[in-house]
């Protein structure tokens, strides 16, 4: 079927038209409109006085300036602190499938303070030997570091090395919280990926969460634990 | 009262003086109830009292107070429109009934009868002096279902008032 605009023509679209207007007004419709409006003309006058005059006032007054400024200062600060605030990370987002190769991470941009652990020998110079740069690793933001790693080696007679990596993260942005409070071999995970095998210890301690990721399996671990051992004694 | 009120308040009563009539017709022809078509006639004014900064061009003045009628109408008839369904078929051909003549009543009677998503887009054709794209636009719906509503309101109207026109069509909603 065709569809067509109504002919001004056609004799129907005319008298549909014609009677469509056919409408009787009623009488003092325009003057009742007309009164309708002049009263809310008058009404708004009114009340755009009644507006601008206490508006006026209340900005005179410097008590309630100053509280507006500190509550607008207060609500800046929060605004600050919550967009600064970083996300929760998983704790088992800390595990050697994080890609920890000194060539491809960049150095730790110290947004928080490196620390090593108190308990065990990790802070004296002894048997394992820290790299002298820290890195950076990023899990929730590429632009910032979540954390921060040593990598260390312990020789073990002859040419042989293992290696390890020490990760820490500021409690706050981990959980949840390992349960051990300090490195204990006993408390391990290992994995098997296809670049390696890895033990993987995690403790909480001073206010950081560790990981400490050694290159190998059970022997290599034991190894680290006795060196540690060795070296605080 | 201020300048800007005073020229507010002239061209305020230059538009009700030019489209009273028009807007009461229409508004008429909309709810088929005189005192509701007084009542939406003052509302509508009321409106463009307040918005009449929106109004940039007084040659606009007719369709935007159509536009604010018909949308007050609308708002007003939301919840007494019942859906209509599609399965529901109008055989006008059938009411072979007293054909009534064509007369203001008896249009505005048919108009009631039309469902609204019918009636409207012909009164905004006839009072707004839309057309189909202008239609499709302000209601939200594709051109050709503007033309196929506009179509089957006409031919509605025709099959009930045959006397005025030898054409007879089924209409299927």
């Amino acid at each position: 079927m065709k569809f067509s605009e109504p002919s001004p023509e056609s004799d129907f679209h005319s008298q549909i038209k014609n009677v469509l207007f056919d409408v009787e007004i009623p009488e003092g419709l325009k003057d009742s409109v007309l009164a309708s409006l002049s009263q809310v003309d008058v009404a708004a006058l009114a009340n755009d006085h009644a507006i601008v005059l206490p508006r006026r006032q209340f900005l005179k007054k410097p008590g309630v300036i100053s509280c507006l400024s500190v509550c607008l200062m207060f609500c800046m600060v929060l605004t600050y602190f919550w967009a600064a605030q970083k996300p929760v990370i998983a704790l088992s987002e800390f595990s050697p499938e994080l890609n920890l190769d000194s060539r491809l991470l960049s150095d730790f941009d110290n947004n928080f303070s490196e620390q090593f652990p108190v308990n065990g020998g990790w802070r004296f110079k002894g048997r394992l030997v820290f790299t002298n740069k820290s890195y950076g690793i990023s899990v929730s933001h590429p632009l910032s570091h979540d954390a921060v790693v040593r990598f260390f080696t312990l020789p073990t007679g002859g040419a042989k090395l293992i290696y390890g990596a020490l990760v820490q993260v500021p409690t706050g942005r981990v959980e949840p919280l390992p349960l051990h409070a300090y490195f204990d071999p006993g408390n391990v995970a290992y994995t098997q990926l296809k670049k390696g095998n890895y033990a993987t210890v995690k403790w909480v301690e001073g206010g950081r969460v560790y990981i400490c990721i050694v290159f190998g399996g059970a022997r290599e671990l034991e190894a680290v634990g006795r060196a540690l051992q060795s070296t605080s004694a | 009262m201020s300048l800007q009120n005073q020229n507010d308040s002239d061209e305020l009563t230059l538009l009700v003086d030019l489209h009273y009539q028009l807007l009461f017709r229409y508004a008429y022809r909309l709810s088929g109830d005189r005192t509701d078509a007084e009542d939406l006639t003052q509302q509508t004014y009321l409106i463009a009292q307040k918005k009449l900064s929106q109004l940039r061009d007084v040659t606009f003045a007719r369709s935007w107070l159509c536009m604010i009628l018909r949308n007050l109408f609308l708002k007003n008839v939301t919840q007494k429109i019942t859906p209509i369904s599609l399965s529901q078929s109008f055989d006008l051909v059938s009411e072979e009934v007293v054909v009534p003549e064509l007369t203001s009543e008896e249009l505005q009677c048919a108009l009631n009868d039309l469902p609204e998503d019918f009636r409207i887009p012909l009164l905004m054709f006839y009072f707004e002096e839309r057309s189909y794209k202008e239609i499709s636009i302000e209601l939200s719906i594709p051109i050709g279902t503007v033309m196929s509503r506009l179509a089957r309101a006409k031919s509605s109207l025709q099959g009930r008032f045959s006397s005025l026109s030898e054409e007879k069509v089924t209409i299927h909603f």
